[in-house]
């Protein structure tokens, strides 16, 4: 009786409906994934068996490890600068009283609204006006704007939860406004710190259009992809999908752990 | 405590530069641009307003304007319903698990856009993992043209690509509503879904309409979707956009058309906005 | 009080990183050109570095490698497929040595005076380029000077699956491909370039000058192909993709490159030509006026004319090649699929005409231009 019962009360069509938005979330993902291990250069079904001959051939491309490192090197910028900006304008948005905040973080959010090939144009306008050409380094400025918002978002939401009292506490104690930050502010933030950092690197790792007008001959990885598609079509582009896959997923497992308790 | 202003200025001023500079300008620019013209591969700053005669005028770029908006508001509305849910459910039914059903649909955001859209074509083909799964089924006995000429596989895989950015708002509205409300409502005699109705949707309304918004601002500049899963005429105001700032050669004619896109999405959605606001009051 | 220190702020760093990204900016100026007379001395170019903006995989990267090595030269290569890109880049002042010239855009290049005059009496390579590609007259201004050589060509069939589409004897008329049949079977590429061209051949129009009616009725048939058609291929791999996927069966502007691709995922696919003709294309290089180097440049492309280098950029790039001396070496190898004779032995071959209209169309006759306001109609599907 008592199992019946618990049968009874179990949320079926929630589960059903849950499984069914995350299979169609997954599927593709799962293609890719799947299709990246194929043993023929088709990428359709009938599946012909596994093989690992496409990451062979990816991890031996100079070309894509080239793109590799530059993707790496984008998303550790971006991620560095975007926590450095994040934070302190974070911490300067407390100092304001309740309008000033909502207007800044107002139009702190807009790039994240923004649709992002009207951005990437007008970056591209942006580089030939000031004459500087398109490189790496001006995907990278334009991508930091891009993860700016998203920062901005944990950081304020964890400082919002951060007691002042404990510092005005420590300053009471007399202890210097450096120090109190040192040892009362940071620790609080810093998971939120390092978790946006994470999220802003995946989000560079992953990002395409603003890379696609504005980094020239520096090709990302997302770049190479495309640029593979005109030359050879083949589960090649899986396997640089599946890589890049695994690391922004990884990225934000572990910005979501260090965030989860601060702002999740 | 009272933070000392200027500490507050320095600590809000690195920021408030970089989006002055990175941000503003190229955006301000990008107006700029729209009133030049184009000659001899060259934008000469020579004030014209034809290219938005050229952008409102031309029933070429109604038409565009036309589907994009219909396309994107099909896909939002799509995603808002899907996604309001979704939240819903791992909110409040399987609450216990919600933080890594929430944390399952964050990571489905990456993996990278392109290579997705060539999976979207294995599963839609003639011969693809849809039509083979219908076919062998019995459901049906000709393969569907999923692929072809209709706007069906654009809208699916953008629902599928830009449903995260749909959920993150409504679940973060949700958060401020707790169950022992839904409970109250259910022991007034609702049934499940009435609670849904009528205690959370109005409470989480704002963040509903937040992901409406986001989703149908991002789909509505999309190009790569409609050119590598649409057929010949499906093509959006994004493609026209990326045409004209590569082989079309005409910045000026690109910048008016993407700043009439913005305008276009500004005045509607602050319309919706201006009435969601009077409908919840 | 800080809303003022920020907006000051703001403004100050910004102009600063104005002027410091602008102070980056590479400098223009103007270029070098070829002075000596007689053939090219190699060893004069020893040492020298050669810039290259246009088509990856024509720049001659693999195929004169040891070429370079053997100089001590190096290449270094600016890709784009965007020919507008390109006279840009080199309208501002960006200097490259050489320069990818397409056939449909190369008179807009030339009028645009983005290159120099080609030495070919110096190129000891130029007296064995096959007729067709010598005496072409899109290589040329109206003076009749040549600004560009020709490294490879092809004669643009359409490519079909077999299996799936009967075609006797390989041919078709593009006015089949507006029949129900055909709905929803094949692929073009975004650019009226082709369809125009065939069409208006078909409906007896002096193709590629229309008058303004004339293009009307071209439009309105190019319409009911579009429509037929199931999308638009964004490039050839993408093109073969959805024929090897199933999708479609047939693509109207081919490549026989896509054979051998399809072949690797097991598909056999074959083709044929238009009964409105061929339409082929070739791919050039020349040099910029921009250039800082350009008697090695004229040095580089001799050797990409010449035999061994023409050799192996047909197998590469499957495609014909336009020296005379390397038409037998390639026999039997992937590249032997084309029709010298018909192509390019012979130096009045309509295979390269033009397929679009040129820079200066006479009074009454529709421009390019209008060929793309007219595309851009059929495409929107108002």
């Amino acid at each position: 009786m008592r199992r019946l019962a618990r049968w009874r009360r179990t949320p079926w069509a929630s589960i059903l409906y849950v499984a069914l938005v995350l299979l169609f979330l997954f599927v593709p993902l799962a293609i890719v994934v799947l299709f990246s291990f194929h043993a023929s250069p088709r990428m359709a079904f009938p599946f012909q068996g596994f093989s690992l001959r496409w990451y062979e051939e990816i991890f031996t491309d100079v070309e894509i490890l080239r793109a590799m490192g530059r993707s790496a090197i984008a998303a550790v910028t971006t991620g560095l600068v975007t926590a450095i900006l994040g934070t302190l304008a974070g911490l300067g948005i407390v100092g304001l009283n309740a309008r000033a905040k909502g207007a800044v973080m107002f139009f702190a959010m807009i790039p994240m609204s923004f649709p992002a090939l009207l951005y990437a144009i007008g970056l591209a306008v942006y580089y030939r006006e000031l004459g500087v050409g398109f490189s790496l380094g001006a995907t990278i400025a334009g991508q930091i704007i891009q993860s700016l918002p998203f920062v901005l978002l944990v950081i304020s939401a964890t400082l919002d939860r951060f007691r002042f009292s404990l510092i005005e506490a420590a300053r009471d104690l007399g202890a210097g406004a450096f120090h109190a930050f040192r040892t009362i502010t940071l620790p609080i933030i810093l998971p939120a710190v390092l978790g946006s950092m994470l999220l802003a690197m995946a989000l560079s790792a992953d990002e395409f259009i603003v890379a696609f007008f504005t980094a020239g001959q520096d090709k990302t990885l997302p770049l190479m992809m495309y640029g593979r598609l005109n030359v050879k079509l083949d589960p090649s582009i899986n396997a640089i999908g599946t890589v890049l896959l695994v690391a922004t997923s990884a990225l934000a497992f572990i910005s979501a752990r260090r965030t989860s308790k601060e702002s999740l | 405590m009272k933070p000392n202003r200027i500490v507050t200025a320095l600590q809000l001023a690195p920021a408030s530069v970089y989006y002055s500079a990175l941000f503003g300008a190229p955006l301000i620019l990008l107006v700029v641009y729209s009133f030049y013209t184009t000659e001899n591969f060259d934008f000469i700053p020579q004030f014209t307003l034809d290219n938005y005669v050229t952008a409102w005028t031309s029933d070429v770029y109604r038409t565009y304007f036309a589907r994009t908006l219909r396309i994107s508001a099909i896909t939002a509305l799509a995603i808002a319903v899907v996604g309001f849910f979704y939240s819903y459910v791992i909110t409040y039914t399987l609450r216990a698990h919600r933080a890594v059903l929430y944390f399952l649909v964050l990571v489905s955001m990456f993996g990278g856009y392109l290579v997705r859209i060539y999976a979207w074509r294995s599963i839609f083909g003639a011969e693809g993992i849809a039509n083979s799964a219908l076919m062998s089924t019995g459901i049906i006995s000709e393969p569907l043209d999923l692929l072809r000429n209709g706007e069906f596989a654009i809208v699916v895989a953008m629902i599928n690509f830009y449903l995260p950015l749909g959920i993150l708002p409504i679940y973060a509205a949700m958060q401020n509503v707790g169950p022992g409300q839904i409970e109250a409502a259910q022991d007034l005699g609702s049934s499940r879904l009435g609670a849904a109705g009528k205690v959370v949707l109005p409470l989480a309304l704002r963040g509903v309409t937040v992901a409406f918004v986001f989703t149908f601002i991002a789909t509505a500049a999309e190009w790569l979707t409609p050119q590598l899963l649409g057929g010949t005429e499906d093509q959006m105001i994004g493609n026209r956009i990326a045409y004209q700032f590569g082989a079309g050669f005409d910045w000026p004619l690109g910048s008016a058309l993407a700043v009439t896109l913005v305008v276009v999405l500004a005045l509607l959605l602050g319309a919706m906005f201006t009435l969601v606001r009077r409908w919840i009051r | 009080m800080s809303h003022r220190v920020i907006r000051s702020g703001a403004i100050a760093a910004a102009l600063t990183l104005t002027t410091v990204l602008a102070g980056c900016s590479a400098g223009g100026g103007g270029g070098d050109t070829p002075t000596g007379s007689g053939p090219i001395d190699p060893t004069a170019c020893d040492g020298v570095t050669l810039s290259f903006i246009g088509l990856d995989g024509e720049q001659g990267d693999q195929e004169l490698a040891d070429w370079r090595k053997e100089h001590d030269m190096t290449l270094q290569t600016t890709s784009t497929t965007d020919m507008s890109q390109l006279i840009a880049a080199i309208k501002s002042g960006q200097q490259f040595d050489l320069a990818t010239m397409t056939k449909d855009d190369a008179q807009r290049m030339i009028e645009g005076g983005i290159f120099q005059a080609l030495p070919t009496d110096r190129l000891e390579n130029w007296a064995d380029m096959v007729p067709g590609m010598a005496e072409n007259s899109n290589i040329r201004d109206t003076a009749g000077t040549v600004f560009g050589a020709p490294i490879a060509w092809g004669d643009g069939p359409f490519v079909y699956r077999p299996d799936k589409a009967e075609i006797v004897d390989d041919r078709l008329s593009i006015l089949d491909l507006t029949k129900p049949e055909w709905k929803n079977r094949f692929v073009l590429f975004n650019s009226p370039g082709r369809s125009f061209y065939f069409i208006g051949n078909a409906l007896g129009f002096d193709a590629p000058y229309y008058s303004p009616e004339e293009l009307e009725e071209v439009a309105a048939t190019a319409k009911t192909l579009v429509q037929n058609a199931a999308a638009f291929a964004t490039n050839y791999q993408d093109a073969t993709d959805r024929m090897v996927s199933g999708d479609v069966d047939l693509v109207i502007n081919g490549w026989q490159a896509q054979v051998a691709s399809a072949e690797e995922k097991g598909v056999t696919l074959d083709w044929g030509y238009f009964d409105e003709g061929r339409t082929g294309w070739w791919d050039a290089i020349a040099i910029p006026t921009t250039a800082q180097n350009a008697e090695c440049a004229a040095l580089y492309i001799d050797q990409m004319i010449g035999v061994d280098a023409q050799v192996q950029i047909a197998e590469n790039l499957i495609s014909g090649v336009v020296n005379t001396e390397a038409i037998d070496a390639t026999a039997g190898g992937p590249a032997d699929v084309y029709d010298y004779e018909a192509a390019v032995l012979d130096p009045n071959t309509e295979v390269f005409g033009p397929m679009i209209p040129q820079e200066d169309v006479p009074d009454g006759v529709t421009t390019y231009q209008d060929w793309l306001d007219a595309w851009e109609q059929i495409t929107s599907g108002s």
